[in-house]
């Protein structure tokens, strides 16, 4: 152990991991209790759109895609509520609306393509500084977001009709959840892989949820199992000289599994 | 005494042209007790979230308060027809009473011992202290309502809307819970809206009546109202709903 962290990139990546499984794992409890798991996949291709959109204006990329992706997942809020719709209808939407968009940029200026998989499906065994650093900002601004309305957002998504009765601003709630997913998800992408975003956008708090019907467990499961799962499989996908969002992904999705052999806890 | 509620043609349609509340003129003074009764439809519910703000009146006023209703917010506790079905929702009943206390704690505010106690005793009231920590979702249907009426409790209203507080709930909570509203408006001068289809024993409790199906037929003292003329303008050839006193005889039950 003790001479991975001699290892500049294990740091790097250990760092980075951390803060964001901790930040997803929080955003994962109201993922899964409002029922938008369809969120992590839909902002996941925007921010395919928002890096093409950026390279093809001549934009840093992983910036336009944070930008694109917010105001993406901004609008899935907006015509959600607009059209009476489930959040996860229109994501369907979106997310085709959003990926076509890339596709079609990237067929019209040649010789893109090689950049943007990169951009968008970059390792975390091999993060900068400016990445972690990234990685740390964003996962401080969700918890510190999680952190300071968290009863607000557990009212709005328990009962959002008398939440708005009793005079919460519900729709800039909606919102700030929304960005804050968007947000998580593109750094997420960006470190670990389109798969490990949305695995553990969902799975900790849906494994926590089997475990515990109490908030405040389930969220401190969710957080652990999050943990574990990126550092183990980290060292695993270190050790085996593999992909690290594969061996973290299915962690997360094998405790899930786990976690239904059993029967629910109260 | 000081005006609570205070309506004046009030008009409100979901869409164009299509008037669910027409002309509606009622007023609510401190301790007081409003019943509103009608058919299935009739505009219950949509009157209760107007007077929360959650809907706009194309035309007329609302004043709760003297304020506009958004203003009025923290003053009013509040108990939807539905109760929130979120599956598996990882709550107990103590923390969804707690949720009533909500507004008074504040933003970026934690609630406090106080609040604790305030909620604990609300569940006394009702007689539910037990069942504090259990999961909400494990609740039966009524067990669940009067949980949610805890929660409006909780909020120490000055004002109470309930939209149907009695669905589901059996007799016993019933007369209970009329009880506790006709003591809560006594010693505390809480005023209640109450939407109810409880014909026969919601007029022991309230002082006032109103009988709205898309417009008011009727907004007086209960004894009168429930003449079977008045009944039978609100409720049409609909009457879906058999009295618990005297005045059943003379209404016929029709399926339309
Ligand atoms: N969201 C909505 N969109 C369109 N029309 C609506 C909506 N909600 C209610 N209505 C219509 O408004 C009318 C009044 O409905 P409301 O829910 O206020 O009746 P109610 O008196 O509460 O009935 P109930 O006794 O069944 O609860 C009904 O005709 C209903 O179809
Ligand atoms: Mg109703």
């Amino acid at each position: 152990m003790a001479e991975l962290w001699e290892l500049q990139f294990m740091r790097h990546a250990f760092v980075a991991g951390a803060a964001l499984s901790i930040a997803l794992a929080g955003l994962s409890f109201f993922v899964v209790l409002r029922g938008i798991a369809f969120m992590g996949v839909g902002i996941a291709h925007s921010a395919f759109g928002g890096v093409a959109l950026g390279l093809a204006l001549g934009l840093e990329p992983t910036l336009s895609a944070l930008a694109f992706s917010v105001l993406v997942a901004n609008l899935i809020g907006a015509a959600a509520r607009r059209g009476a719709f489930r959040e996860d209808t229109v994501i369907g939407i979106f997310f085709a609306a959003t990926m076509a968009l890339g596709v079609l940029i990237v067929g019209l200026s040649e010789g893109y393509t090689v950049d943007l998989f990169s951009y968008l499906f970059g390792s975390i065994l091999a993060v900068g500084r400016a990445e972690v650093l990234q990685a740390l900002v964003v996962s401080l601004l969700v918890l510190a977001l999680l952190g300071a309305f968290f009863k607000e957002f557990l009212l709005e998504s328990f009962d959002p009709q008398v939440a708005q009765a009793s005079g919460l601003p519900v729709k800039l709630l909606q919102h700030l959840l929304l960005s804050a997913i968007a947000l998580a998800v593109v750094v997420g992408i960006k470190l670990l892989g389109v798969v490990l975003a949305s695995a553990l956008l969902v799975a900790p708090a849906a494994t926590a949820l089997r475990l515990s019907s109490r908030y405040q467990k389930v969220l401190a499961l969710a957080v652990l199992l999050s943990l574990a799962c990126t550092m183990g499989g980290l060292l695993l996908a270190y050790w085996l000289d593999a992909a690290p969002g594969a061996t973290i992904a299915l962690c997360a999705s094998g405790l899930f599994f786990a976690s239904l052999l059993f029967p629910q806890r109260a | 005494m000081s005006k609570v509620l205070e309506i004046r043609d009030l008009w409100v349609a979901y869409e164009p042209g299509q008037w669910v509340l027409q002309g509606l003129q009622l007023q609510l003074k401190e301790a007081e007790v409003l019943a509103l009764l009608g058919p299935n439809g009739g505009g219950k519910t949509t009157l209760l979230k107007t007077v929360l703000g959650l809907l706009r009146p194309q035309r007329g006023e609302v004043k709760v308060f003297g304020l506009p209703p958004e203003g009025a917010r923290p003053l009013v506790g509040y108990l939807p027809q539905l109760s929130p079905d979120r599956g598996r929702f990882p709550v107990t009943v103590l923390d969804v009473v707690l949720m009533g206390r909500y507004a008074q704690v504040g933003l970026l505010r934690r609630p406090r011992e106080a609040d604790l106690q305030k909620a604990r005793e609300v569940l006394r009231v009702l007689g539910l202290e037990g069942l504090q920590d259990r999961p909400f979702f494990s609740l039966s249907g009524g067990q669940r309502q009067r949980v949610l009426v805890a929660r409006a409790l909780a909020a120490e209203p000055r004002l109470l809307l309930l939209d149907e507080p009695s669905t589901g709930v059996d007799i016993i909570a019933q007369e209970d819970f009329y009880q506790l509203l006709g003591a809560l408006r006594d010693r505390e001068g809480l005023s209640v809206l109450l939407a109810s289809h409880d014909i026969g024993g919601i007029t022991a409790l309230a002082d006032r009546v109103a009988c709205l199906n898309r417009q008011l037929h009727y907004y007086g003292p209960p004894g009168e109202a429930l003449s079977p003329q008045v009944l039978e303008r609100t409720f049409g050839a609909h009457m879906q709903f058999l009295l618990h006193d005297e005045r059943c005889l003379t209404c016929r039950r029709q399926d339309g």
